[in-house]
C-alpha cells in the first residue's frame, strides 16, 4: 500500500507530455465515434429506398426531436413531469399562427416558434422547479392541460376543437415547396433534428451537462459544490422547451394542421413511453424509442388499439420490473456477456 | 486579533419543541484543527449542517471571517470558503474519481454553468483535478469508478472533492466512518498532511483520529456544548467521562 | 327561488361529485403517503369497483347492496395479488419508475376494459329504495342517490378519521409512515401492514368506482379520464392525510359545479390556476406532511 510520501516522491505532477492515462480517458468521451453516423446514414438511405413513407418519416423524425429534448429533462435533469406537451403544443400553434396570419417563412417561423416555447418554459420552468415529487409532476401537467383549456376556448384563434387550418407556407429556402407527399417535409425535418442533436451532443458533454448529470445523481452533493440546483435544472427546462417547440413547430408546417392534441396528456405519455422503451440518459435512446415507438403504432395500432394498448402497457410493466434501461440497456447488457464470454 | 474564520452565536435550532441546538457559542481561527466530538444523537451532524448552510437557525447567527451568513443559502456560502464532506459518500459512483474531482474543480472555477467553449476548460480541470488526487495518493486510481474502488479509498475521494474548493474552512463529517481498521491509515494520514492555512472541523468518533488530530477539541451533549478545550483537558474532564461512560461506572 | 334552486343543485351535484371524488382518492393519498409509490392507476382499482359491481349485479342477480360489497372483497384480492407481484418491487424504485409502471397499469387495466366489457360506459342500475327524487317543502327536490353518496362519503371520512387518530392501527400506521426503519425495529411488520394499507386503499377506491358509477361513469377510459382530478385531490390535499383529500375534493367539486353552471367555457382554466397557487404557496398539499 502506498503512503502518501511514496506517491509525492515518485508520481510525476501534470503538464508532463506522456498525459494520465485518467485524464485520456476522462477527455475523449467527447470524441464523435464512427457509429454515431449510423442513424444519419440510415436516415439518407430511407430516402431513397422508402419513398412512400415520407409523411410517416417526417412524422418519426419529429418524434425523435421531442423525445430528445424531452431526455435533456427527463434522462440527464432527472426532472419527472407529465406536461411536456406544453411546449411542443405552444411551439406548434405558434408556428400554425404566424403561417396562417402571413408570415410564411417557414425558417425564421420555426426559430421563433422555438422561441416563444422556451420563454414559456422558463417562466413556467422558474415556478415549478421550486416544488419536486408529486407537486412537480401535477403543475407539469397543469400547464400542459391549462394551455389546452384556453387552446379550446378561445376558437376563433385556434379553430377550438376543429384545429388551426389554413396555414400558408412559402417555399422552404424559397425553392423547395411543401409537397403533399412529404419529400421537402422529410428533408426539413431531418436537416434540423441534425442540427438539434448536434447542439444537444455537445451540451451534455459541457461542464453544464455534466453538472446536470451530477444533480440528478445527488442534488445535495451538488449544492455542497456551490452549485445553484434550481438554476442549473431552469436552464435545462429553458433549452428542453425551446426544443419541444421547434419540434412542435416542424410537425405544423410539415402538416400544415394544428389540433388540440399537441397539449394532450397523451403526448407527453407517449414522448415518455418512447424514451423508457429507448433508454434515458443516452441521448440515443430517443432515436431507437421514437422510431420504434412510431413504426409499432403505424403497424400495429389503426387496426388493433386496444390490443396495441395492452401491449404497449404490459411492454412498460415488463420494462420497469426488469428494469434493464430500455433498449440501449438490453443492447448493453448483450455487448458486455459477449465481451465476458470472449474473454479468457 | 485575527478575525475567526467561523463562529456562531447563541446558535439555535429547534423542531417544534425538540431542540436539536441549544445556544451554541463556538470559533475557529484559520489554520486550527478541531475535532467534535459527543454520543450519538447529540446534534453534531445538525450542527454541521447549520454551519453549511443545509439547514437555516431558528435563532442565533452564523459568521463567516466575520460576515453574517446565517440566512444565505448553502450554495452561496460554499463560494465563500466552505467546503464539507458527508457521513455516508455522495460520489457519483458510475463516475470515476478523476470525474467527481474535475466536476468540483469546475464548479470552484465558476465554469461548472458552462454551455458552450468548455472543452479547453475541462482539459485544465482534470489536469488540477489529477494534481489533487497526486497529492492523496490516488493517482492510480484516478481512472476507476468510485463504485470499484475500495471504501476507505472512496472517503478519500470525498476528501478530494472538497479539497477542490480550495476551502477555508473544511468540514470533514466522520470521514474515517465505515473504513476498514487496514484502510483507516490513509484516511489519518490524508488528514494529517491537509494544508496549513485551511480550517478543518472533524466530527469523529474515532478517538484514536481525534486525539491524534486536534487541537483543541469540542464536546456536544443534547445539541448544548458542553466543554471545549485540549486533548488533555478533555480527557480528564470527568463530565466528558460521564457523558461517554454513563452511569455504568457507578453502580 | 330560481337563484337558491340553482344554489341548491350546485350544491348537491357539487357535493355528490365530491364524495365520489374523494372515495376514489383518499386511497391513493394513503398509498402515496405511506408507501411512497406514485400510483397513476389507482383510478383502475375504482374503474374495476364499477365493472364487478355490474357483473354481479347483471349477471348473478346479486342485490346492490351486496354487489357493492363483493365488489370491494374482489377488487382488494386482487389489489393484493398486485401488491406482492409488483408493486412491492418498485417501493424503493425512482419516482420515473414508478410512473411509468403505473402508466403501463393504467393501458393494461383499459385494454382489458375495452375488450370485456366494450368501449361504451356501462349502467348501473340503482335499487329503488335509494333511487328517485325526494320532495322537501318549498319546491326544493333532491336526488335521493345524491344524498345517498354523500352520507356514504362522510361516513368513510368520520370512519378514516377515528381509524387513523384514534386506534392503535392507526398509530403503526402513522409511526411507519413517519420512520419506516425505526418502526420495523420496534418490531412492526411492515410488509404486511403495507399490504393491508394498499388493499385498504383499493377498497375505498372500488367502494368509490362502485357507488358513484352515477356521477362517474364507468368506461374503459375511466382510469385516464378521470386520473387528472385523482392527482389534484390528493396533491392539494396532501399526501398521507385523510382530511386534506377531504377538503380538496369539496374544493374541487364545488368548483367544479359552480363553474359548470356559471361559466362553462372556463372551468377547466379556475382549477389548473388554482391547482398553481396552492401548490405554490404549499407544495406539499394543504394538509401534508414535508
Amino acid at each position: 500500500m502506498m503512503t502518501h510520501s511514496d506517491v509525492i516522491n515518485s508520481v510525476p505532477q501534470t503538464a508532463t507530455p506522456g498525459t494520465p492515462a485518467a485524464v485520456h480517458q476522462l477527455l475523449s468521451a467527447r470524441r464523435f465515434r464512427p457509429a454515431e453516423t449510423l442513424p444519419w446514414v440510415l436516415a439518407m438511405a430511407a430516402y431513397f429506398v422508402l419513398p412512400q413513407y415520407f409523411q410517416l418519416g417526417a412524422q418519426i423524425l419529429i418524434m425523435v426531436l421531442f423525445a430528445l429534448s424531452f431526455d435533456l429533462l427527463l434522462g440527464y435533469g432527472g426532472i419527472v413531469t407529465l406536461g411536456h406537451a406544453a411546449y411542443f403544443g405552444a411551439g406548434a400553434y405558434t408556428a400554425g399562427l404566424l403561417a396562417k396570419y402571413g408570415w410564411g417563412e417557414p425558417l425564421s417561423a420555426l426559430l421563433v416558434s422555438g422561441l416563444v416555447a422556451g420563454i414559456l418554459g422558463t417562466l413556467a420552468g422558474a415556478v415549478i422547479l421550486r416544488t419536486r415529487g408529486l407537486a412537480l409532476l401535477m403543475l407539469g401537467m397543469a400547464v400542459s392541460l391549462l394551455l389546452l383549456e384556453l387552446a379550446n376556448n378561445l376558437t376563433d384563434i385556434t379553430g377550438g376543437a376543429d384545429g388551426l387550418q389554413g396555414m400558408n407556407l412559402s417555399p422552404l429556402l424559397g425553392q423547395f415547396d411543401f409537397d403533399m407527399f412529404g419529400k421537402t417535409a422529410y428533408v426539413y425535418s431531418l436537416a434540423v433534428l441534425f442540427v438539434a442533436w448536434l447542439l444537444l451532443r455537445h451540451l451534455v458533454n459541457s461542464p453544464f451537462g455534466r453538472s446536470l448529470v451530477g444533480i440528478r445523481q445527488n442534488p445535495a452533493r451538488m449544492q455542497a459544490l456551490g452549485v445553484s440546483v434550481w438554476a442549473r435544472r431552469l436552464t435545462a427546462f429553458a433549452i428542453s422547451s425551446a426544443l419541444a417547440g421547434i419540434a412542435g413547430a416542424l410537425s405544423a408546417q410539415t402538416s400544415q394542421f394544428v389540433s388540440l392534441s399537441v397539449f394532450g396528456l397523451e403526448l407527453s405519455g407517449m414522448v415518455i413511453v418512447m424514451l423508457v422503451m429507448g433508454g434515458t440518459g443516452r441521448l440515443y435512446g430517443a432515436f431507437v424509442g421514437a422510431t420504434v415507438y412510431m413504426v409499432a403504432q403505424d403497424m400495429l395500432s389503426k387496426d388493433q388499439p386496444t390490443t396495441w394498448l395492452f401491449w404497449i402497457g404490459l411492454l412498460l410493466i415488463l420494462l420497469v420490473l426488469f428494469n434493464r434501461g430500455g433498449l440501449l440497456g438490453l443492447c448493453d447488457a448483450a455487448r458486455r456477456r459477449i465481451v465476458n464470454k470472449e474473454a479468457p | 486579533m485575527s478575525l475567526p474564520v467561523i463562529e456562531t452565536r447563541g446558535l439555535r435550532r429547534q423542531y417544534g419543541s425538540f431542540i436539536a441546538t441549544d445556544n451554541v457559542d463556538f470559533s475557529m481561527k484559520a489554520g486550527e484543527r478541531r475535532a467534535l466530538i459527543g454520543p450519538n444523537g447529540a446534534g453534531k451532524t445538525t450542527f454541521l449542517n447549520l454551519l453549511t448552510g443545509q439547514i437555516l437557525p431558528s435563532g442565533g447567527s452564523v459568521l463567516l471571517n466575520g460576515a453574517d451568513v446565517s440566512r444565505i443559502p448553502m450554495h452561496r456560502r460554499v463560494r465563500r470558503g466552505i467546503a464539507r464532506t458527508f457521513q455516508l459518500n455522495t460520489l457519483l459512483r458510475e463516475s470515476t474519481a478523476l470525474e467527481n474531482v474535475q466536476l468540483a474543480v469546475l464548479e470552484h472555477q465558476g465554469l461548472g454553468g458552462r454551455l458552450f467553449g468548455g472543452a479547453a476548460a475541462q482539459r485544465h480541470a482534470a489536469d488540477v483535478a489529477m494534481d489533487i488526487l497526486s497529492t492523496l495518493g490516488m493517482s492510480v486510481h484516478a481512472g476507476h469508478r468510485i463504485r470499484d474502488l475500495a471504501y476507505g479509498r472512496q472517503r478519500l475521494v470525498e476528501i478530494a472533492i472538497a479539497l477542490a474548493l480550495r476551502p477555508k474552512l473544511l468540514l470533514l463529517d466522520e470521514p474515517a466512518a465505515g473504513v476498514p481498521p487496514a484502510d483507516s491509515h490513509l484516511v489519518m494520514d490524508t488528514i494529517a498532511a491537509l494544508p496549513d492555512d485551511i480550517a478543518v472541523l472533524i466530527i469523529e468518533h474515532d478517538m484514536k483520529l481525534v486525539f491524534r488530530f486536534a487541537h483543541r477539541i469540542n464536546v456536544l451533549v443534547q445539541g448544548r456544548m458542553l466543554t471545549e478545550g485540549t486533548p488533555a483537558d478533555i480527557a480528564a474532564d470527568p463530565q466528558v467521562r460521564e457523558v461517554y461512560l454513563g452511569k455504568a461506572r457507578h453502580d | 327561488m330560481n337563484t337558491a334552486n340553482i344554489l341548491v343543485g350546485i350544491a348537491f351535484s357539487g357535493a355528490a361529485y365530491a364524495m365520489v371524488l374523494y372515495m376514489t382518492s383518499v386511497g391513493l393519498s394513503v398509498t402515496m403517503g405511506l408507501l411512497g409509490v406514485a400510483n397513476l392507476a389507482h383510478g383502475a382499482f375504482a374503474m374495476a369497483g364499477g365493472y364487478f359491481l355490474v357483473t354481479f349485479m347483471d349477471r348473478l342477480a346479486v342485490p346492490f347492496g351486496l354487489a357493492v360489497v363483493l365488489a370491494c372483497v374482489a377488487v382488494g384480492g386482487l389489489s393484493l395479488v398486485l401488491e406482492r407481484w409488483v408493486y412491492a418491487r418498485v417501493y424503493k424504485a425512482t419516482e420515473l419508475d414508478q410512473v411509468v409502471l403505473s402508466m403501463g397499469l393504467i393501458f393494461v387495466g383499459t385494454a382489458i376494459a375495452q375488450f370485456v366489457f366494450g368501449a361504451q360506459p356501462v349502467r348501473v342500475v340503482i335499487p329503488d329504495a335509494i333511487g328517485g327524487q325526494l320532495a322537501a317543502g318549498g319546491g326544493f327536490t333532491f336526488p335521493v342517490y345524491r344524498i345517498f353518496l354523500i352520507v356514504t362519503g362522510l361516513a368513510i371520512f368520520a370512519g378514516l378519521w377515528v381509524t387513523i387518530e384514534k386506534t392503535l392501527i392507526g398509530a403503526r400506521i402513522r409511526s411507519a409512515v413517519d420512520n419506516r426503519a425505526m418502526a420495523e425495529a420496534l418490531g412492526l411488520n411492515s410488509k404486511q401492514l403495507f399490504a393491508a394499507v394498499f388493499a385498504l386503499g383499493s377498497v375505498l377506491a372500488a367502494l368509490g368506482g362502485a357507488v358513484g358509477a352515477d356521477v362517474m361513469a364507468i368506461e374503459p377510459e375511466y382510469a385516464l379520464k378521470h386520473l387528472v382530478y385523482f392527482l389534484i385531490v390528493v396533491a392539494v390535499g396532501g399526501l398521507g392525510s385523510v382530511k386534506g383529500p377531504f377538503l380538496a375534493a369539496l374544493l374541487l367539486g364545488l368548483g367544479d359545479a359552480t363553474c359548470k353552471i356559471l361559466a362553462p367555457e372556463f372551468g377547466g382554466i379556475f382549477i389548473y390556476i388554482a391547482l398553481f397557487l396552492i401548490l405554490l404557496v404549499k407544495p406539499n398539499g394543504l394538509f401534508g406532511r414535508a
